[in-house]
């Protein structure tokens, strides 16, 4: 594993939004993306930084932790995790209505207030075993909630009247 | 040009930067460039390619002629349009799974305009349907409205389910009928027990009528065993039967069509999700047929049944009992929703705690290696405390409603003697009236509390019932062709004419492959994994059908051949070894329903199975054990040898396992797959050398293409990817032998 210290590498921004990056050892790559290695649980720790050569990935190495590095580079990080990973994070459940067999989530998220609907709760709202949910939306796409227990009683409640 | 909704103000700026050019596609996303929900739009003319945020804002303007292609890059739960400029790549637009299907065929097509090639009419995607009552895009694999269908449609549709057992269900109301009816008489009864015999004679002070109490009792004692023969006895029997009758007719079609269901399917579905509605959602339907369905009617019948009575005794009081009832519904209405949602929260941690105890025992054997029996008595003894706990609020909850609600019913009963009283003071009623008239008020709320639940339940079953259709209704992507082609027997060349495949389509495996195989030819398929080896046999076997291009065997397209005499020529031995729960015997006689004992000992014997078998205390008759646990690596190899021999395919295809066994066993595989692939057509993903050195031709496969074609000889000579496998391949044996002897 190598640990790419946050005192010395460098993010800088290229003209058309790439991002290179140059490790402690003096290398610099171009077109560096960004991966999560925790994407569901940690946002914040444990990114790894890869080429990507068709549908290869050469990792570079891996910074421990976001909040130790410069604030513009860790911006620059943060903006193109965001960027890739679309799995936005239900922070309030406004409603769930259920209209015969299907379920209608009115719903507020990181990334705005969306409406999606579900069909399935038995097969498309998965509890995690920390207490994490992701939920699957009729068009696959995916929400998550870091922690049940966390939510609002409301937003439990909710979520709970359509439980299975 | 996708008929897109688009504002006006969007058409308007639109219109601003045209001018004369000509307006060929504008698409709508769903993210914004910050990765927020919203709308951005991207529009290509004649020269050029722009984008406009949701404002009306020109994000992004570049002209066609710079554009060298354009390239959709897979992200996580969304995707981008990423422009090559040749010098440096640009992203433009971002849109999530949900649109897909849109922007892969606006790719396509842009990327025709900057050729300067006609914009395909063939083969496209379908646009998204839309839903002609809401003007809503449909999801894709749903195929009707979810926000437009017909709830009584459904309904109907479980009902049709019922249809051949309609003599039943005539029977079912009248016995209904008749219990009902035997119910009513005895608060009659006991009215005229009060009334008439219990009444002394005003003159002697002595029960005139007490001869006739007997009788009376009698009376009462016959309708209430009547009641129970008709609606206990016969009821229950006839509408028991009639629900496990529908549901087994269910159950089956469910079943029929999963078996029909081509691999797609089974790969777009958990394999839980599947049993859940084979298993849980066809029970669903179960307890609404028998439980719910009688209890219903039942109540419907008595509604009015009593409610006659009850006004034809007295029709004053009747409306003054009606007064509670209206409170009741009110308040049931109000608090279902509240309790339900314990209710559900308490199912739902019921089940989570057996998927933590089914999870637990099938690995109990990796915790006692780890040594984590209290981590795992702990995680038992949290998620079992979460279950007691929804348990004891859902109690709690009920504790507070129940007694509310019963309090509501019993405030009619109080009304009926206040009022009633006060009618038997004034000489209007008699005591009698008033006891048959409290015992039929009792018969009459308890269909109202039946009929407020009904709601609930409908909308369950009916969501149940949904799922299973979902699976009834869905058309298997593989089809035989209106007129297939019937063959006997085949010589076996294969083409691969041009071909591409995705198991996602828009995430291409096989990219324009062209191959042809000549009869009783011997291949050998090498690369990495993931290069698309597997995929090319799936494709084979037709259990996934091509995107574009053609597979021709023995020169007719394999869409035009009969499916089951398609696979009647293919025999399978694949890596890994499934077999059924069964006998050995059973597993090998599989390949080939009808074949004679000997047969499948000849085929033991070429597969050098034989020789282990007979070493087996129950012989043939040995259990393989769940998925053939029983059976050694080696063995289950073997007996899936022996099934392929027996089947005696002219095509035979053959995923090598990677997995190691011991040489003496290897050496005896080894023979058996010699005698196997003479005189038949093999396709084999070979890994091991000396399968390799059989092969006729090798074909070497990279991210879905062909790269080399030649002899083991010419190929190694060639010094190209497949001497970089092999050398490592050896390299690595020699390792791990040297570590062996170490």
């Amino acid at each position: 594993m190598y640990i790419l210290d946050s005192k010395k590498i460098k993010i800088e921004k290229s003209e058309k939004n790439r991002l290179s990056l140059t490790t402690q050892d003096g290398k610099t790559y171009k077109n560096v993306n960004f991966l999560l290695l925790f994407p569901f649980t940690d946002l914040e720790n444990h990114v790894s930084a890869v080429i990507r050569k068709g549908a290869e990935y050469t990792e570079i190495g891996i910074i421990r932790h976001l909040k130790s590095l410069p604030k513009t580079m860790s911006q620059y990080v943060r903006e193109d995790l965001k960027l890739r990973y679309f799995v936005p994070e239900i922070i309030e459940i406004n409603s769930i209505t259920t209209r015969y067999w299907f379920h209608k989530f009115d719903v507020k998220t990181d990334r705005g207030n969306k409406i999606f609907y579900l069909r399935n709760v038995r097969e498309n709202v998965r509890f995690k075993a920390d207490s994490s949910i992701v939920i699957t939306d009729m068009e696959k796409c995916r929400y998550k909630i870091p922690d049940y227990d966390n939510l609002s009683a409301k937003t439990r409640a909710e979520l709970d009247r359509i439980l299975l | 040009m996708e008929s897109e909704k688009i504002p006006v103000h969007i058409r308007e700026k639109i219109k601003q930067v045209l001018r004369q050019d000509k307006l060929l596609l504008v698409i709508g996303s769903d993210i914004k460039y910050d990765g927020s929900f919203g709308v951005e739009w991207l529009v290509v003319t004649e020269n050029k390619l722009l984008v406009f945020s949701d404002t009306g804002k020109v994000l992004h303007a570049i002209k066609i002629k710079e554009i060298k292609e354009v390239e959709i890059v897979d992200l996580i739960g969304s995707s981008a349009l990423e422009v090559d400029m040749k010098k440096y790549i640009y992203r433009i637009i971002l849109y999530s799974n949900a649109r897909n299907s849109e922007f892969y065929q606006a790719v396509e097509d842009i990327n025709n305009i900057i050729k300067g090639k006609e914009v395909a009419t063939k083969g496209r995607l379908k646009p998204k349907a839309i839903c002609g009552i809401c003007n809503q895009p449909i999801p894709e694999d749903l195929g009707k409205c979810p926000k437009c269908t017909d709830k009584t449609k459904t309904l109907l549709r479980i009902m049709s389910f019922a249809k051949p057992y309609w003599s039943t269900i005539l029977l079912i109301v009248l016995v209904m009928t008749i219990g009902s009816l035997f119910g009513l008489v005895a608060p009659y009864v006991t009215k005229v027990i009060i009334d008439y015999i219990l009444k002394p004679d005003p003159l002697t002070k002595a029960f005139a009528n007490s001869g006739w109490l007997v009788w009376a009792a009698l009376a009462l004692f016959l309708s209430y065993a009547a009641q129970q023969l008709f609606s206990g006895f016969f009821l229950e029997r006839l509408s028991g039967s009639l629900g496990y009758k529908t549901v087994y007719d269910v159950r089956a079609a469910v079943y029929e069509k999963l078996q029909e269901l081509s691999m797609s399917y089974f790969d777009k579905n958990q394999t839980g999700a599947i049993l859940s509605r084979v298993n849980q959602d066809t029970g669903e339907l179960q307890r609404f047929l028998v439980d719910f369905v009688p209890i219903t009617l039942e109540g419907i019948i008595m509604f009015f049944g009593v409610g006659a009575l009850l006004v034809f005794i007295s029709w004053e009081l009747t409306l003054y009992i009606l007064i509670p009832i209206i409170p009741t519904v009110i308040f049931l209405k109000w608090i279902f929703p509240k309790v339900r949602t314990f209710f559900h929260r308490f199912y739902h941690k019921r089940a989570m705690l057996s998927v933590l105890v089914n999870d637990s025992v099938s690995g109990i054997r990796v915790i006692k290696a780890f040594g984590q029996e209290k981590i795992e008595i702990e995680k038992f003894k949290k998620r079992s405390g979460e279950y007691r706990d929804s348990g004891i609020e859902m109690v709690n909850q009920w504790g507070i409603y129940h007694p509310i609600l019963h309090l509501f019913i019993t405030f009619g009963t109080v009304l009926v003697w206040y009022v009633g009283g006060d009618f038997i003071l004034k000489n209007k009623m008699s005591v009698g009236d008033i006891v048959a008239y409290t015992g039929y008020l009792a018969m009459f709320y308890n269909p109202i509390r039946t009929l407020t639940r009904m709601v609930e339940m409908i909308s369950n079953s009916l969501s149940a019932a949904e799922r299973v259709f979902d699976i009834v209704d869905t058309e298997p992507e593989i089809k035989d062709a209106v007129l297939p082609e019937k063959i006997q027997e085949i010589r076996g060349s294969i083409e691969f004419d041009n071909i591409s495949f995705g198991y996602n389509k828009y995430k291409p495996v096989i990219k324009r492959m062209s191959l042809e195989i000549k009869p009783d030819e011997m291949i050998g398929l090498i690369g990495r994994s993931g290069a698309g080896k597997s995929t090319m046999v799936n494709l084979i076997c037709r259990l996934y059908d091509v995107n574009k291009g053609e597979i021709r065997i023995d020169g007719i397209d394999i869409k035009k051949i009969r499916l089951a005499d398609l696979r009647s020529q293919i025999g399978i031995v694949l890596q890994e070894t499934f077999l059924f729960n069964g006998t050995i015997y059973e597993n090998i006689a599989y390949a080939k329903p009808g074949s004679s004992r000997e047969e499948v000992i000849e085929a033991s014997i070429a597969a050098n199975a034989h020789e282990f078998i007979l070493k087996k205390p129950d012989g043939y008759d040995t259990d393989v054990g769940e998925r053939g646990n029983n059976l050694s690596g080696g063995e289950k190899q073997m007996v899936s040898i022996a099934r392929a021999i027996l089947r005696n395919p002219r095509i035979l295809i053959l995923d090598e396992a990677t997995s190691s066994v011991d040489v003496q066993t290897e050496k005896k595989i080894q023979d058996a797959l010699e005698k196997l692939t003479k005189n038949r057509t093999t396709i084999a993903i070979a890994h091991r050398l000396s399968t390799l050195r059989n092969c006729n031709r090798l074909i070497v496969i990279k991210d879905g293409r062909i790269v080399e074609t030649g002899t083991h000889r010419e190929l190694m000579a060639k010094k190209g990817l497949f001497n970089r496998l092999i050398t490592m391949q050896k390299e690595f044996s020699e390792q791990a032998s040297k570590a062996k002897v170490l």
